[in-house]
């Protein structure tokens, strides 16, 4: 397996970020709630519009071009940009790709983004909330899918949960371990979707949708965007933010499918963390906090044990000693991540990890002199996985 | 308003002859005849060695569960809930997603063996698993797939 060139660990950096209003957003686009989280994410990083010249970003699946209608939105003719086709792996690929393409010398300053309008296209009124599918018929697969009575990314990822517990003996009560304490740090989290707390109980009589999974194992259905700044961080000695250093990255694709080998129980978490830690120089046990990619309260248990953080099988018990919230050995999705504070496809979790990083919180929600983030991507057909590693860089 | 028809396969080139036989209640796919892998679904190369020189094998219709779900959310009308929905892992190698056609979804687990059964839609046959204790078999008392992982 080769892997990433360590002379590029540090050279690039996350030096500004920005979200848009986040959960149930009525009226609102994609492409309109991506322009307001690049507006802030540029004027966080103190740069104006004449120094981006670099986009990368994605949005729901049936928008084509989506880059350019962004470029468009923004006023920026790209010296550099493309739009990214991984689902929820594709926006720390995005970070990545922005340092790839500096480190060649396409570009400079680089706008990555996501946005999604999920709640409202699917609310527009009752007819709308039962037709209307996330995904569009013409992306789904023609057959071997549907006929059979497959439908959706919930099944798919109930697959792996029902395996995992006839394999390692995971129980229901560890998934809700996951649930949670993501609700917990979600209640700390003003702009976050869910407000009510939820408990072991109330998480057990959630909503039957496909067993193993009830309806608190699942993300939320969301409106929201996010968006991040990249360049050298040479050029972030300058500006106004602690810039978040890209000290490892990593992907891993099993396109063979999820249902090949192995793949739904040991994810590509596994060969992209690797990645990722070797081009870092450092250990899962030096990482302060983790934001992984939670679509499930399954896939949070699998990555905590792909990426090394415990043995294999060991995730729910790992999970469910406590670990995961604010005050355990590895805090998890300190915003509430996608199963609590929304689900903007993986982009707010590299937001939150760079928060983390810049100590932008009061006691109650930030991690103690946190110095080293994870942050996890994960998706297209469940089998995409991205692992991005940033550290806080100089005082 | 609501369309309960149920939804059926949209064949490409590569599949049509696969699901021509279904019509005939053969479940057949692909063997490669220079490294011997059996695939599916059916493509034009052979995914492990790219060769193009293949022919079809009739499947035994024996398999085992290497995962289940079972549906409880109703997604389509023409699918009422609960259903279970299984991946099986075929005698040959191949693993194939298929509704369980069972009335004990309660006795479902990995490991369990299942045969492969029709489901008549009409137009189309669809394959579909059935629980082998279901047809009068015992069921065997040591699981293979979670035998050969736990040893
Ligand atoms: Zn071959």
């Amino acid at each position: 397996m080769s892997n990433p060139n360590r002379a590029l660990s540090g050279k690039y950096a996350i030096v500004g970020i920005g979200q848009s209003e986040l959960g149930q957003v009525p009226g609102s686009s994609s492409l309109g709630l991506l322009n307001e989280a690049m507006h802030r994410a540029v004027e966080d990083a103190g740069l104006s519009k004449k120094d981006v010249n670099g986009i990368i970003c994605r949005g729901p699946d049936d928008i084509y071009t989506h880059h350019q209608r962004m470029g468009e939105l923004l006023g920026i003719d790209a010296e550099f940009s493309t739009t990214l086709d991984n689902g929820g792996a594709s926006q720390i690929l995005s970070v990545i790709l922005a340092a790839m393409a500096i480190d060649a010398g396409m570009c400079d300053v680089v706008l990555c983004g996501y946005g999604r309008d999920s709640w409202s296209r699917t609310h527009r009124d009752t007819a709308t909330k039962m037709s209307v599918p996330l995904v569009p018929r013409e992306q789904e697969r023609s057959e071997f899918n549907a006929e059979v009575g497959m439908f959706g990314a919930v099944a798919m990822h109930a697959f792996g949960a029902s395996r995992h517990m006839a394999l390692y003996g995971t129980t229901k009560d560890q998934f809700g371990s996951v649930a949670t304490a993501f609700r917990e740090h979600a209640l700390r989290n003003p702009n976050a979707q869910m407000k009510e707390p939820l408990s072991l109980e109330k998480y057990h009589q959630g909503r039957p949708i496909v067993d193993p999974f009830n309806v608190y194992d699942c993300s939320l259905v969301t409106d929201g965007a996010g968006a991040v700044v990249v360049c050298s961080a040479e050029m972030a000695k300058d500006l106004r933010q602690v810039p978040a250093l890209i000290s490892g990255f990593g992907t891993f694709n099993n396109l063979r499918g999820w249902f090949h080998d192995e793949h739904m129980t040991d994810t590509a978490a596994r060969q992209s963390g690797e990645k990722a830690f070797s081009m870092a120089g450092i250990h899962p046990h030096d990482i302060d906090t983790a934001q992984l990619y939670d679509c499930f309260t399954y896939m949070v248990i699998t990555q905590l044990e792909d990426y090394g953080f415990c043995a294999k099988g060991e995730g729910g018990p790992f999970a469910a000693s406590g670990s995961l919230r604010l005050d355990g050995s590895l805090p998890c999705n300190t915003s509430g991540g996608q199963l609590s504070e929304g689900h903007v496809e993986g982009m707010l979790q590299i937001v939150e990890g760079v928060r983390q990083l810049r100590h932008s919180y009061e006691p109650d929600r930030q991690v103690a002199d946190a110095s080293w983030a994870l942050v996890s991507g994960h998706g297209g057909n469940t089998v995409c996985h991205s692992s991005l590693i940033l550290q806080r860089g100089g005082a | 308003m609501t369309d309960i028809r149920r939804p059926v396969p949209r064949p490409s080139p590569e599949t049509t002859e696969f699901w021509e036989a279904c019509r005939q209640e053969r479940f057949q796919m692909p063997q490669c005849r220079d490294c011997g892998s059996f695939w599916f679904p059916p493509s034009a190369f052979c995914p492990q060695c790219w060769s193009l020189h293949w022919d079809w094998r009739e499947a035994s219709g024996s398999g085992q569960l290497h995962t289940f779900v079972i549906f409880r959310r109703q997604y389509h009308p023409a699918f009422p809930t609960p259903y279970a929905l299984g991946v099986a892992q075929l005698e040959e190698g191949p693993r194939v997603l298929g509704r369980i056609l069972t009335d004990g979804l309660d006795r479902l687990h990995v490991g369990l063996q299942v045969k492969l059964v029709w489901d008549h839609t009409g137009e189309w046959n669809i394959p579909a698993f059935q629980p082998v204790y279901d047809s009068g078999i015992e069921e065997p008392k040591v699981m293979g797939i979670l035998k050969k992982l736990s040893g």
